[in-house]
């Protein structure tokens, strides 16, 4: 327990933990003290000068950024000196700022503006001629404004402390000074994650996103809360829409899950929301050539043929989703084609399954905040700095705030294994069940285990011990484990939870809601029964997927022996270009729904585009389809309704509704956890398959993991980013200029 | 009175930098004797010694030394500031160009008496010639077992790096240096926890100038007393004064504190040159407020005797000029050395100076009006006492005090303007 102090702040009394930082013992007492370089979490700066206050015994004013309360400390924000040296601060601010409001993007929400408008009149006279600079475009997402930049370097601080990127630094010296990526002066760019952390931060309009500038000024904006649809992090962002038209989306101030923090996807990829490609009709193919039609045709067609072909065999009608729904779209797709079409061959394209994980969990899973308290992570493969950029940067916190010991088995040299990691066991691939039967197994078998992972026995005897030591033990497991191991894997913390020691799961799937759909019933089933195409199934309704692009020929040749594909998605894709019908959907952006993150939470997707009118959600298109066809599924006109259904059928979903969800954003699902003893032979014997399969050819994979290998990569969303593609075209630029991948 | 030679004794003598001459005129005595001494033995005789640090704030350096924690199971490191970047300053390049074992040997008792096994000169860039006099000095010492593993057979181990800097005068400010040592961009670090406590690589260090450690070897050899007596009771020993600008005979003199200023310049600077009169002097290099003749001549080189008269004795660059010396002008060049020394770190300094040279400018070209002048004042109250380091504090402080102490020098300099009115 730190002890508690009392301090006096303008005759006010007040208590506080000793040694915190008078400017947040301040500020959370409501005592308002202006500061640009001050940031919640990051190394305090005393640059800007804008907090000093007087504190008594002390011979200047003093800088209430860094200063930590001490017992008896008496302070005094508001006296005529205090507030005159604010103004001189802002004064010797202003002296070289350009003061372009009415053409700078932050006009409205900027913090300089802000403490202007709140210490009225400064003095400068302004007759002497500011420094001039021109912009500096950093990289396709960034551009600088060295005039306006106040100098806080909360940037490069979010990027050293909490990215661990360091691509940003002070450059030149004085007046000069500006910041930027190593070589500016050059010409080089920033070579960086491009998560934009540091644009967030700005408290001016120094550093700009460059896809929404001068786009729209924020009052003209409308932000709508909604959860980001690129991985299973789920992290919470502001969507700034004008009209009918996509701005920017951006996190200040957010009391999410993430903070504000947001990777180069959430950032950067909602763009293509207001794509030009968008579907927004249906497409029939009529003469061998889709051409556009209207709903109700396109309804009438499908409704007809799918009638026909479940007439002769119920299971001859497929329908498969993705792990990009919302839970309302997957629900009301799995209950369709159980309740209604009564086939059985229902699911989803998808790469990891995560069903033996939920149905053998012996641990509860920890959500990002409890993350960030982690004493001892073990991390059992995964690249969530590529994948899961928010659980990177809260396993990074947990290393980097509380010192939390990082152990981590990886087949790949990751960006966390040579940054953060305390232990880095490099692997053969697909070794992680002989490292999972190391640590369950005596000591006897260690020097086999170790020749099957390549690495040696000493070290994986460091690492159980390691495990064994620990109090609060977080289990991380990366999508490359799988099938039986991962079973084990959610076994395992059942050998480990004791009464003096806690143990609790993260997992790394790859998208947005793997859990979610999961948990609706969407069986990640789709690559087995596309081996049943044209043969036992003649028709496919597909949602949300595009497994040409993902897979290649084998799905095209696949797809091309049914009699019928019926696809529903944002754009032509590679796969709906193959499809008799194709139905235009709306984006994330223009429904109301929810998704289930990776760590069990679900939160709400908000509306924030209305959309053209002719697109449709899934849920909607399924409910016409069932209609024109008779059958009836328990079809619901909302997807507020839909979540009631779900709240009241899947037990994990209980108690959650979209008035609660309102308030409190983030409600963890509760998992069935077993409380059935394990015993480690049991466990040993399920992992002797998967043990078998171990290439004993392979090498280790020496090459470090490339920054932007997951972050950058082009998918159907992100393809049709403008910012994206730029960024991807210059990163294979670098590559092939450098000859390094 | 003329000059006392003590950091100064070998200067004149025939290779003063080898080895040889050192150890035949008494060299490494004062290590062996520290050597028997025990750490507590040594820091208590230099408090006796009433020496302050030399490299510009005059820190009491036994109470300094006395603040390194020698029970922190960390490393501790030496560090001598030969950054010496002040403007008006040339004693350390002296110390190290002419007797470089002195320095050595008070680095060693130094790192003896905190406990440091590692130890850094940190010399200004410009000063790349003196590297290798530093170098070879330390080859010589390493050569005769007095640095290395076991000095002495004492069991005691050091090494000194030399490490130079690359141009930035805010590298002379201790923290700043720090930085620069660790192979980052040098800047000043926030205060506290002061480097005897977190310094070098998070670890206790200690820092001190060149002209300080070279006074080491004396104090141990004849005692703090002896040290002390020389200068005055609260400025002990004696110090070098880099006299510079309008005197005959320019140069490094050594003195004891409390010398009077003016028979520095008269009596070892052979007096004004052309017979003309004094106007001003800056005593303590760049950093310290300007004086008028009359304040000259009540001043006495120690450190209470320059604050009597408003400045500061500080690194003990003497600027002395003569009545056809335009204060303004002098300013303006100062400032401009400021401005483009100033690290950039915070507001006060970075834009304060920019906008002060600015101002400084202006008022040159002809078109500057008294309220140019009330605007700078307004700058230097909004920078003193407000800026991250003192670096700051150190570029208004010849503005305010040129402005005192001459205004007739930028009075007549601009235009009288219409009352401005003021926005409510
Ligand atoms: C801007 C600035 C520049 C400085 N430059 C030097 C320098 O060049 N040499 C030096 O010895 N001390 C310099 N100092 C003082 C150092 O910070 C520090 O006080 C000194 O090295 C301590 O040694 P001492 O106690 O032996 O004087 C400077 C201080 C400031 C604020
Ligand atoms: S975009 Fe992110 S990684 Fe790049 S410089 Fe900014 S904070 Fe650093
Ligand atoms: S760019 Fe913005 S965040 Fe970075 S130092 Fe300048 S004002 Fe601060
Ligand atoms: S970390 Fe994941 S959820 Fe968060 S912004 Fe990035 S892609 Fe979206
Ligand atoms: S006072 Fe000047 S030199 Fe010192 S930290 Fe501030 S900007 Fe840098
Ligand atoms: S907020 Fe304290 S100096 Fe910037």
């Amino acid at each position: 327990m730190t002890e508690t102090v009392k301090i006096k702040v303008d005759g006010r009394e007040l208590e506080a933990p000793k040694g915190k930082l008078l400017i947040e013992v301040c500020l959370e007492n409501g005592i308002d003290i202006p500061n640009f370089c001050y940031y919640p979490d990051l190394t305090p700066q005393a640059a800007c000068r804008m907090c000093l206050v007087r504190i008594e015994r002390m011979p200047k004013l003093a800088t209430s950024c860094t200063v930590q309360v001490q017992d008896g400390m008496v302070v005094t924000t508001q006296s005529e000196e205090v507030l005159e040296a604010r103004k001189g601060m802002l004064d010797l601010i202003l002296g070289n700022h350009p003061l372009d409001c009415p053409i700078c993007d932050k006009g409205g929400q900027c913090e300089l503006q802000d403490q202007v408008f709140a210490h009225g009149t400064v003095y400068g006279r302004y007759e002497v001629k500011k420094n001039d600079t021109r912009e500096w475009r950093l990289s396709p997402f960034i551009a600088y404004d060295p005039q306006r930049c106040v100098r806080c370097y909360r940037c490069i601080r979010v990027c050293d402390e909490v990215m661990d990127v360091h691509a940003l630094g002070r450059i030149f010296r004085g007046a000069k000074e500006v910041i930027g990526p190593y070589g500016i002066d050059k010409g080089y760019s920033l070579d960086c994650e491009q998560c934009g952390y540091c644009v967030e931060v700005c408290p001016v309009g120094a550093l700009l996103s460059v896809d929404s500038r001068f786009r729209s000024r924020p009052w003209d904006m409308r932000e709508t809360i909604t959860t980001c649809q690129h991985c299973a992090d789920g992290c919470q962002m502001r969507l700034g829409t004008r009209g009918s038209q996509y701005v920017r989306v951006a996190s200040k101030d957010l009391k999410g899950i993430n903070g504000e923090f947001l990777c180069i996807k959430g950032r950067y990829g909602s763009s293509y929301i207001s794509s030009e490609e968008r579907l927004d009709n249906p497409y029939l193919r009529k003469d061998g050539k889709l051409v556009e039609v209207g709903w109700e045709e396109a309804i009438k067609y499908v409704a007809a043929r799918l009638k026909a072909i479940s007439a002769e065999d119920r299971d001859a009608v497929a329908v498969l989703g993705s792990p990009r729904l919302t839970n309302e779209a997957a629900f009301a797709l799995a209950s369709f084609a159980r309740k209604g079409l009564k086939t059985s061959n229902y699911g989803q394209i998808a790469d990891v399954d995560l069903t033996r994980f939920f149905a053998n969990l012996t641990a509860p899973l920890a959500t990002h905040a409890e993350v960030k308290k982690a004493e001892t992570i073990f991390m059992l493969g995964g690249d969530p700095t590529e994948n899961n950029p928010l659980s990177a940067m809260v396993i990074r916190y947990a290393v980097r705030k509380n010192g939390a010991r990082l152990l981590m088995v990886n087949s790949r040299r990751t960006k966390i294994a040579r940054r953060q990691a305390e232990m880095f066991l490099h692997i053969r691939r697909g070794a992680e069940p002989a490292v999972l039967a190391a640590l369950i197994d005596s000591d006897e078998n260690a020097a086999r285990y170790a020749e099957l992972a390549k690495v040696k026995p000493e070290q994986l005897r460091r690492l159980g011990k390691a495990i064994s030591d620990s109090k609060r033990l977080l289990v991380v497991i990366g999508p490359e484990v799988n099938g039986a191991t991962l079973e084990v894997a959610a076994r395992f913390a059942a050998l480990l939870k004791s009464d003096s020691r806690e143990v609790k799961y993260l997992i790394l799937p790859p998208y947005n809601n793997s859990v979610g759909t999961l948990d609706m019933g969407l069986r990640p089933n789709g690559h087995e029964l596309k081996s049943l195409f044209g043969t036992k199934i003649k028709a496919l309704y597909l949602a949300g997927s595009n497994p040409v692009e993902q897979y290649g020929n084998s799905w095209k040749e696949a797809l091309s022996k049914l009699d019928l594909l019926v696809v529903a998605d944002l754009f032509m894709t590679e796969t709906a270009q193959l499809a008799d019908v194709v139905f235009p959907v709306n984006s994330f952006a223009e429904l109301d729904g929810t998704y289930t993150n990776a760590v069990g939470q679900v939160q709400r997707v908000n509306r924030a585009l209305e959309g053209t009118g002719r697109t449709r959600p899934d849920w909607m298109i399924i409910n016409m389809l069932a209609k024109e066809m008779g059958l009836e599924f328990g079809a619901r006109g909302s997807a507020a309704s839909i979540f009631r259904d779900i709240a009241s059928e899947i037990p994990a979903y209980s108690g959650i509704s979209y008035d609660r969800l309102r308030k409190e954003w983030a409600i963890q699902t509760e998992r069935k956890i077993s409380t059935t003893a394990e015993q480690p032979d049991a466990l040993l014997s399920a992992l002797k398959g998967e043990i078998a399969k171990i290439d004993l050819s392979l090498d280790l994979d020496r090459e470090p993991v490339r920054q932007g290998s997951g972050l950058f990569r082009l998918g159907t969303l992100t393809s049709r980013v403008a910012v994206m593609r730029e960024a991807f075209k210059a990163k294979e630029q670098v590559e092939e200029a450098t000859g390094v991948r | 009175m003329a000059e006392t030679k003590i950091l100064t004794a070998r200067f004149d003598l025939p290779n003063s930098t080898s080895i040889d001459t050192y150890l035949k005129t008494g060299g490494y005595q004062a290590l062996e004797k520290a050597l028997k001494m025990t750490q507590e033995e040594i820091i208590e005789e230099v408090k006796k010694s009433a020496l302050r640090g030399r490299g510009g704030a005059g820190f009491p350096t036994g109470l300094k030394w006395s603040f390194v924690p020698r029970s922190s199971p960390k490393p501790k490191y030496l560090v001598c500031n030969a950054d010496e970047s002040e403007p008006g300053t040339c004693k350390d390049r002296y110390l190290m160009e002419k007797d470089p074992h002195q320095l050595i040997e008070g680095m060693i008792i130094s790192a003896y008496a905190i406990g440091a096994n590692l130890s850094f000169i940190y010399i200004r860039g410009e000063y790349w010639y003196l590297i290798a006099v530093l170098e070879k000095a330390i080859e010589e010492a390493r050569a005769r077992g007095y640095l290395g593993k076991n000095i002495l057979g004492s069991k005691f181990e050091l090494d000194i790096i030399v490490h130079p800097g690359a141009g930035a005068y805010i590298c002379g400010e201790e923290t700043a240096l720090l930085e620069s040592l660790e192979g980052k961009r040098g800047h000043p670090r926030i205060k506290p926890p002061f480097p005897a406590v977190v310094g070098l690589y998070g670890c206790p260090t200690l820092v001190n100038n060149v002209e300080t450690l070279s006074a080491v070897p004396h104090i141990i050899l004849k005692g703090g007393d002896w040290y002390r007596q020389l200068g005055t009771e609260k400025s002990g020993g004696t110090k070098m004064f880099s006299l510079s600008g309008h005197v005959n005979r320019p140069g490094n003199y050594e003195v004891r504190m409390g010398y009077p200023l003016m028979q520095l310049i008269n009596e070892e600077g052979g007096g004004i040159r052309d017979g003309k009169k004094l106007k001003a002097v800056i005593p303590g290099g760049s950093s310290v407020p300007i004086i008028n003749a009359e304040e000259a001549a009540r001043c006495n080189l120690d450190y209470e005797s320059c604050q009597s008269v408003g400045t500061m004795l500080a690194s003990g660059g003497v600027i002395v000029m003569d009545e056809t010396t335009d204060i303004f002008e002098t300013t303006f060049n100062l400032i401009k050395f400021y401005k483009h020394e100033s690290c950039g770190w915070c507001t006060p300094c970075r834009e304060g100076t920019d906008w002060l040279v600015k101002l400084f400018k202006k008022i040159k070209s002809g078109s500057g009006t008294q309220a140019d002048l009330e605007l700078i004042e307004r700058l230097c109250v909004n920078i003193e006492g407000r800026s991250h380091c003192p670096l700051g504090e150190a570029a208004v402080l010849p503005i305010t005090s040129a402005m005192k102490r001459f205004p007739e020098d930028f009075t007549k300099r601009v235009r009288k303007t219409l009352p401005v009115l003021q926005p409510a």
